[in-house]
Formats: C-alpha cells, structure tokens, sequence
C-alpha cells in the first residue's frame, strides 16, 4: 500500500520544517497521519506493508530516526492486536524523494486500523537547484542606458511556473495552465553591435514540479500598434521537471515585434 | 536522577530566517498528569464522542510578546501511549487532526481533534470507562533572543555588587 504526504486524503495533518544546521546540511522534520482505512474480521494476525511518500527530496540521505505510532483503531469486543512496527526510511534512487516504510499488523473479530502517526528526523546534504539562460533583444526595440542589468529588470519579468494541463469539451480541449511559482533576477547585461542580452538565473526553484519558465515584455520597449513585442523560447525545453539529480537547467528567449496582419 | 525530565532540547540554526533556534519537545500526556482523555458512559447515552485535547507542554517561548507576530513553522505528531477499558466492550480510540501554536503565555500547546466511541453498558452494571493517553513530540522553527544578550545583562555594572564581585 502506498500513501502520499501531498494529498490530504491519504496523509492528515501533514507539516514538516526544514532548517539549515550548516555545513551544506539540511535537517527535515516531517510528520503525519497516514490513512489507512483498513478493516478486518480475521482470529489470525493479518500484515500490510505501507509506504509513505513523504513529497522532500534529497540527493544523499546521511541519517534518519523515523517515529510511529496508533492514532485510530477500532475492535468489536473480541481479542484483538494492533501494530505499526519496524519503521526504515529511504530515498528513492531516481527521483530522490524520501519514503518511509512501515509494517502494520491486526487480528480482531472485527477490528479496524484506520489511521497510524509518523514523525521522520532526516539530516541530508543540500540539494540547491538553478534554472539560468539568456534574453537576447535588438536595440531597436530598447536600448539601456548602461549595462546595469537593474536598467532592464522593470521590463523583464522572468518567472518560474508550475505547469499543468486540463482536459474538457469541445474543440479547446486540452488547456495550459501556468501559477507562478519562483520570480528571477537579471544578473548581467551585454551590449554589442546592435544587440542586447541580459542573463537571467532562477534560484530554488521546487523539485518534482512540471516547470515552464516565462519572461513578459513591459512597456519599456517599442510598442507599435498591430507588432505586440513578445518573448519565444529559442532553446532549452519548454516544460522540465528537476530532481536532485538534475538540478539545473537553461532555458534561453528573444525578443522580437510579432506584426500580425 | 532529574527532578525534572528534561523534554526540551533547543538547537541553534543558521536558517531560514527569520529563524535562529530549532526546538524538540517530547513529552508523554500520561506521565505528565494531563491529556489524559477519559470517556464515562452510565447507564444511559453510549456512542461517539468528539473532543479536543489541549496539550500544554514544557517549551516557552524565550522572549515571546503577545503584542507581536511570534513567527514559527512546526511538524507535531501526536501517538496514543496508553489505551484501556473498563470492561470487555467494542471502541475505538481516534487521533483525527493535530495542530499546534503558541498561547497567550508562550507555551507552546499542541491540540489534538479526538473521537472515542464507547458502548452504552448494561442495566445492571457500573459505567463503562475508556481512557486514553496521547504522546506528543513538536519539532518547532522560531526565533529567541541569542544567549549572548541575557550574558551581557548579567554583566551589567549596576549589578555587580550584588554577586560578591566589589568585596
């Protein structure tokens, strides 16, 4: 049986911390009550295994103290035996998000085992994630006065997104949706020839998340009446998701008048 | 041996901020005399009942102000220790939800949403009574003063020849 600490339905009353203790070495504290909804009628002891999928993500596990323990069971007057026991936690080796495995056994004529606590303590190297790249726009269509990148950051507004995708009727079936997650910051900015580039970088943006970067155009640039001034995606991918082993991704724009007719 | 246990361990981090102190606090309702959570059923009545259990633990807040945001971000987990019956009778015993904060005081107090249900007993004989303990640990990100400001208090001049330190 699997259960996931990010959906309400199957984990209650899920919180977890994360502090920084130094030395590159995060220490996460993630608690819950894991649903299991699991009634039986049975003289003879019954087990189940059951992971939890705890939705932290780390690249090296150093140490971990897992805590369990019953939160809600039921017995309808007979012998009876409830147990959480040998609790292990662990993370898996390609996606790096941390789990934690427990047994649970019961007998009663009836019982139930609805719900069982957790509390995990995990010391894990840092995993810090970047996604960089570059936005590159002719001077016709602004030129900074310096090459302060603060000189452009009104006008370009980069942002990390989680990307989703609804299904529905009709034509318009299938529909993009973007919720803003992480903004960028420009770190540099070139001038040459006629050209313009500025670098942005994204630090921390989440793991495990369907991601799409944006950059909006702001009114600071030439704006000609039927040519909106639009930023496209010229390489890297359009829609990523990273791990901690992949942490970093680059993702470049241009900017240019789109005449429409 | 302690007089008292000691359930509070305080370590200090170097983030996120605004956060400098990582608190752990463990402590047992049934040791400690509170939260122990008792349903009696007489003659009549019987069924669930839905309570909440108010946990008030060892930790205080250092330097807490009830006229100011007191940031924190915590992971409680609450365990039923104990469990028992009068009788030999059908239960159950529920930890629903958990949540947690600082009262008025600073104390850090943990609630817990219970449900017990417990059989109406028979005509003839006594109530039928069903207790249950919870176990509470919090681990809790906040901020307290750093130590070196109550050092420097103990320092200041004007209290110097209260210690001995001028004969």
């Amino acid at each position: 049986m699997e259960l996931h600490a990010n959906l309400s339905n199957e984990v209650s009353s899920e919180r977890h911390i994360e502090a920084d203790i130094g030395g590159n070495r995060r220490l996460l504290v993630m608690s819950g009550i894991a649903i299991l909804d699991w009634r039986l009628d049975t003289g003879d002891p019954q087990s189940r295994s059951v992971r939890v999928w705890l939705n932290e993500y780390a690249r090296e596990l150093e140490h971990a103290t897992p805590f369990v323990g019953l939160a809600s069971i039921a017995n309808g007057e007979s012998e009876f035996d409830f147990s959480v026991i040998e609790p292990s936690v662990g993370v898996d080796p390609n996606s790096g998000e941390l789990y934690l495995d427990v047994v649970t056994v019961v007998f009663g004529e009836w019982s139930a085992f609805y719900r069982f606590s957790y509390q995990v303590v995990a010391l894990v190297a840092h995993v810090g994630t970047t996604i960089e790249g570059t936005i590159t726009w002719p001077q016709s269509l602004m030129t900074p006065p310096s090459t302060d990148p603060a000189t452009v950051a009104p006008d370009l507004i980069v942002v990390a997104n989680r990307h989703e995708l609804s299904s529905g009727d009709g034509p318009w079936a299938i529909a993009e949706h973007l919720t803003p997650l992480v903004p960028g910051t420009l770190e540099s900015l070139t001038i040459q020839d006629d050209t313009c580039q500025a670098h942005y970088r994204i630090e921390n943006p989440p793991m495990a998340v369907p991601l799409k970067v944006t950059v909006s155009v702001q009114p600071g640039f030439a704006q000609s009446p039927g040519a909106p001034v639009l930023a496209a995606r010229i390489s890297g991918p359009d829609v990523f998701t990273l791990s901690p082993y992949e942490t970093s991704e680059t993702v470049d724009f241009a900017i240019s008048a789109i005449f429409v007719r | 041996m302690d007089a008292f246990p000691k359930v509070v361990a305080r370590i200090p981090v170097a983030g996120p901020d605004p956060f400098n102190t990582l608190v752990s606090v463990s402590q047992s309702g049934y040791g400690a005399g509170t939260g122990v959570v008792t349903q009696r059923v007489g003659s009549f009545g019987g069924g669930w009942s839905k309570t909440q259990m108010v946990f008030k633990t060892e930790f205080w807040l250092i330097g807490y102000d009830p006229r100011q945001r007191n940031p924190f971000v915590h992971s409680t987990s609450v365990v039923m220790h104990h469990m028992g019956t009068t009788q030999d009778f059908a239960f159950q015993f529920s930890i629903d939800d958990v949540f947690a904060g600082f009262d008025d005081h600073g104390c850090w107090t943990v609630i817990a949403d219970l449900v017990t249900e417990v059989p109406e007993p028979p005509f003839f004989g006594g109530p039928n009574l069903a207790s249950y303990a919870p176990y509470v640990s919090s681990w809790v990100l906040c901020h307290e003063p750093p130590l070196e400001q109550h050092t420097r208090r103990e320092q200041d001049p004007r209290l110097h020849r209260f210690t001995g330190g001028d004969r």
